[in-house]
């Protein structure tokens, strides 16, 4: 049974991240125990079936907490990809050894108590580190929270006499995840929560790599470009119209003076269905110009059925090194985009 | 109770009746698209009268084939990816293709229409 502080925390982050069907895909799991599925309200799914069923041990508490990893930790993040130095170093990687760097002789009580769900106000604490899967045992995930108070316009803007115009701010707690994870064989990803402030996310990434330099620090690793990826992606799109397509592109000319920017007008249009648009970028591409970002839609796989869903990133979104996965996703099928990054890098 | 068709819905409206059959066609025919611009359905269904067809997503709305949403045009004139059920609920910045945020007040709002039976 879970202590009573954790399950009441388990169950509120349950309520904010995870989506109703998420909830009864698990409650579902385990209908034989005599678990109640239905509810009128994600409230009550959560706060009694979900309860009910953890209180029952029909729903293991862990169960739950792989519930969050999964809301929280894929999609609708940025992707900033490193290579360590030396191979040496990557060999050296592993969880055991970046745990004894990170905790030293505290190093079993603190995994012991991980995930640690509590935030801090003003504070940035780990909350996780584990292997993040069966199929990937050199892999590891470090995860962090944080909390900052925000201030945020309301949108309330009120005309008073005199000529004043109010404009109503809030101040509110900021929930912040991010995560370093180690892909084995060769690259480190740092994740970081989608913001629409650059410089929080510009900080963010600094607090991680802060975070995680008593076992490794930035300057054992270099940036991991994504662009000759991007490159042979948009010259290769006919080979690999199952595999993905896209609809936005960002170019600069080769002497680093115009920028260009194509769209296709509707969301879920494709670029290269203009024969004008397709030559154009090609042309760019191949006469000494360079992509700056693209938008690349993955289409779902029937022999894999991984991505689960068609999944939509941006290549090269501000650094050479940066995707952003614009929505919730799986943890396969971040996995399967990099791994595709790392064909189209060969 | 089973839902009624878009055949149904066009004998029982005969005003519309051609643009819904044209409609549930074009819907057919793209099976991927999941959300329909009444901007572009008027382009490429050019015989029918826009008006006609504005009618006839709101009848397929009214009967429970499609739902409304809205999108925001970026400051480039595409369409941003978000969708609001509510378009009071559009946030004051959102990010555009590019991940530019920029500001929703002055940005046109445009209604789409998304199949109910793929939510």
């Amino acid at each position: 049974m879970a202590d009573p502080k954790h399950l009441e925390e388990a169950l509120r982050l349950v309520e904010d991240l995870c989506t109703a069907d998420q909830v009864r895909d698990l409650l579902r799991v385990h209908k034989t125990k005599d678990v109640r599925i239905t509810a009128e309200k994600k409230e009550d799914l959560v706060r009694r079936n979900l309860r009910e069923a953890i209180t029952s041990n029909a729903v293991s508490i862990s169960e739950v907490f792989d519930l969050i990893r999964d809301a929280e930790e894929n999609g609708n993040q940025h992707i900033f990809y490193y290579r360590p130095e030396t191979k040496k170093l990557a060999a050296a990687l592993s969880l055991e050894n970046v745990a004894r760097q990170l905790w030293g002789t505290r190093k079993e009580s603190m995994v012991a108590g991980f995930p640690n769900l509590t935030l801090i106000p003003d504070s940035f604490s780990y909350s996780d580190l584990r292997v993040p899967g069966s199929k990937k045992p050199n892999d590891w995930l470090l995860k962090i929270y944080g909390q900052k108070a925000i201030v945020r316009a309301t949108g309330k803007v009120e005309h008073r006499p005199g000529g004043y115009i109010w404009r109503e701010f809030v101040e509110e707690p900021l929930r912040i995840v991010l995560s370093a994870r180690w892909n084995a064989p060769d690259l480190l990803e740092i994740r970081i929560q989608r913001d629409e402030s650059r410089r929080r996310i510009e900080e963010w990434q600094q607090m991680v790599w802060r975070m995680l330099s008593p076992a490794l620090t930035r300057a054992q690793f270099s940036e991991w470009p994504v662009t000759p990826c991007m490159r042979r992606i948009v010259l290769e799109a006919h080979r690999h119209e199952n595999v993905y397509d896209f609809r936005d592109a960002g170019v600069i000319d080769e002497t680093n003076e115009v920028i260009g920017e194509f769209q296709a007008i509707s969301d879920q249009g494709n670029l290269f269905q203009s024969t004008l648009a397709r030559n154009a970028v090609n042309k760019f591409v191949n006469d000494g110009g360079k992509l700056k970002a693209l938008a690349v839609r993955w289409k779902t796989s029937e022999s894999s059925n991984v991505p689960s869903r068609e999944l939509r990133t941006l290549l090269g979104v501000k650094e050479t090194h940066e995707v952003l996965i614009a929505s919730h996703c799986s943890a396969l099928d971040i996995e399967y985009v990099t791994d595709q990054l790392r064909g189209f890098s060969k | 109770m089973s839902p009624i068709s878009f055949e149904d819905l066009a004998n029982k409206t005969p005003r519309y009746g051609d643009a819904l059959r044209a409609l549930d066609g074009w819907i057919r025919a793209h099976a991927s698209v999941d959300v329909i611009n009444p901007a572009a359905l008027a382009k490429e269904l050019k015989s029918f009268n826009p008006l006609d067809l504005a009618g006839a997503l709101g009848e397929a709305e009214h009967a429970g084939l499609l739902e409304r949403r809205y999108k925001v045009l970026t400051p480039s004139g595409v369409l941003d990816d978000n969708e609001f059920e509510d378009p009071t609920k559009i946030p004051e910045t959102l990010p555009d293709r590019f991940n530019r945020y920029f500001a929703t007040a002055d940005a046109d709002v445009i209604p789409v229409f998304r199949r109910a039976a793929l939510r």
